[in-house]
């Protein structure tokens, strides 16, 4: 991507999420039980959903990297798996701080969070597989094993945790948006779409011009 | 009922330390790549 | 050889091997008998706790077993150089994921089914009116631990730390089969509602037959060198 196309693409970001801070803050209404902290769910919300898109483009490029063998694959499936662990700890963190002054504890075993946690947990694995993995040839194939695997189980996890949650106290989620509520959704959910795409390739650069150095590292080593 | 202010911006302040924490990363490592590849030139340069 | 032979040829050797030595069975007894003496203390399990907390540490104790069984069951071939041999030999690599998972459910099933007296007799249970339901929890749970639990010991077995990363990596993916193991043996303990066990019946058989299909068809990737 070229510097002025880049510098553009920065800027465009960073408007839209003045743009979101601003709808979140200034626009719109507070919520009626819930008060101020009702406001987190703006940005709590977009977080869960680039989290889900993070682990799908895992899924898709670790996919991609099997067939094809071709490391701009797996550069993508690494730098997705990134995002989505740092956008689910957003969810984590942001959802306790909702709740404790809504329910007065900082964790409830409640299906959505609890759902979170585990997908959370299976992509910090993918990252350590990363880190741990003692072959630069084979690693990404176990990884894209793994992120193959990983995301096959998110239908699995959200089903059975929702099912264990009605055994166990169930605090309802749904809250009923108003017009000025939604377009405030929608601002923020494109704020952190133009946010997580800076981040990827941002990331995407970065791992390309690593394994571009460890290529010449090794040619030289090898002359 | 009293003010939720404070929970608030404790989570608006997690969200953006941790965007700024992440950033910070990849500038760091950007920067360590580009003296990396300093020294590389550096090599190839001397070979020649 | 057939894939079904080369299956069954390799589950007899690691049979044999077990039998001959009985090295990874008593262990892994042991270990599960152990936990349910360390989670005695610090629960209290007796009476109406039991039917609250009983199912989750069975359950614990049985996925902690199994991290030390399916631990072995690869790392044994590599430190002798036998993985490389199962590997040259032609045919279908899958048929040696086949193998070693049949084996890794044999071996749990057969923890468990040694468990269950000690269970009941600690915590003064009778298993009458629900064994035959038990038994096919312990089948459909092992199978779904020896599904991803084989994959993933191939996977760490090569790498660094593997002891602490297998726990890592099956630990998360197993979550649905766990939470419906548990919850369905709590079911199945309390007798009266059996027919609500059919969902979680539902989420173990689909997690079984995904999973062992995909590690079936993934397992290449994981064991090439």
């Amino acid at each position: 991507m070229s510097a002025r196309l880049s510098n553009l693409f920065a800027a465009l970001v960073f408007l839209s999420m003045i743009a979101a801070l601003g709808a979140v803050f200034l626009y719109v209404p507070t919520e009626r039980t819930m008060g101020l902290v009702q406001r987190i769910f703006y940005f709590h919300v977009p977080a869960a959903i680039s989290a889900f898109l993070a682990f799908f483009i895992v899924f898709v490029a670790s996919i991609q990297y099997l067939r094809t063998q071709e490391m701009k694959w797996d550069r993508l499936a690494l730098s997705a798996a990134e995002l989505g662990v740092l956008f689910g700890l957003i969810v984590l963190i942001t959802g306790p701080i909702w709740a404790r002054p809504i329910w007065g504890v900082y964790w409830r075993w409640e299906p959505r969070l609890t759902s979170m946690l585990i997908l959370f947990s299976m992509y910090v694995a993918y990252l350590m597989v990363r880190s741990y993995g003692t072959s630069s040839a084979r690693t990404p194939r176990l990884a894209s094993v793994l992120g193959i695997l990983a995301f096959v189980n998110v239908p699995l996890v959200y089903y059975s945790v929702n099912l264990w949650a009605a055994e166990q106290q169930l605090h309802p989620q749904k809250i009923a948006l108003e017009p000025p509520m939604k377009y405030t959704l929608y601002i923020c959910y494109a704020a952190f779409l133009l946010f997580f795409l800076f981040l990827l390739q941002r990331r995407l650069e970065l791992e390309k011009t690593a394994d571009a150095l460890t290529d010449l590292q090794q040619q030289l080593s090898d002359d | 009922m009293e003010s939720t202010f404070s929970y608030l911006f404790a989570g608006y302040a997690a969200i953006w330390i941790l965007f700024f924490a992440y950033l910070l990363r990849l500038r760091r490592r950007e920067k360590d790549l580009r003296q990396e590849l300093e020294l590389l030139r550096d090599q190839v340069a001397k070979k020649q | 050889m057939s894939f079904f032979s080369r299956t069954l040829a390799i589950l007899r050797k690691d049979l044999l091997a077990e039998w001959r030595t009985k090295e990874r069975l008593s262990p892994m007894v042991f270990f599960v008998l152990l936990t349910l003496l360390v989670f005695n203390f610090s629960f209290e399990l007796g009476g109406a706790a039991l039917h609250e907390i009983g199912p989750g540490v069975l359950w614990s104790a049985f996925v902690f077993a199994s991290l030390l069984g399916l631990n072995r069951s690869f790392v044994d071939e590599r430190e002798n150089g036998c993985l490389d041999g199962l590997l040259l030999a032609p045919g279908d690599r899958s048929a040696v994921y086949m193998g070693k998972m049949l084996g890794n459910l044999l071996f749990l099933l057969a923890v468990e089914l040694i468990s269950l007296p000690f269970f009941t007799l600690f915590f003064n249970l009778s298993p009458g009116p629900f064994l035959l339901p038990l038994l096919g929890l312990f089948l459909l749970g092992s199978a779904s631990l020896a599904s991803v639990g084989t994959l993933f010991a191939a996977m760490s077995s090569n790498m660094r730390l593997r002891e602490l990363l297998l726990p890592l990596l099956l630990l998360p993916m197993v979550m649905p089969a766990l939470i419906s193991c548990v919850e369905a043996t709590a079911l199945v303990l309390k007798g009266d509602e059996l027919a609500r066990i059919a969902p979680y019946l539902q989420i173990l058989t689909v997690f079984v037959v995904v999973f062992t299909t995909l590690s079936l068809l993934l397992f290449e990737h994981v064991i090439e060198e």
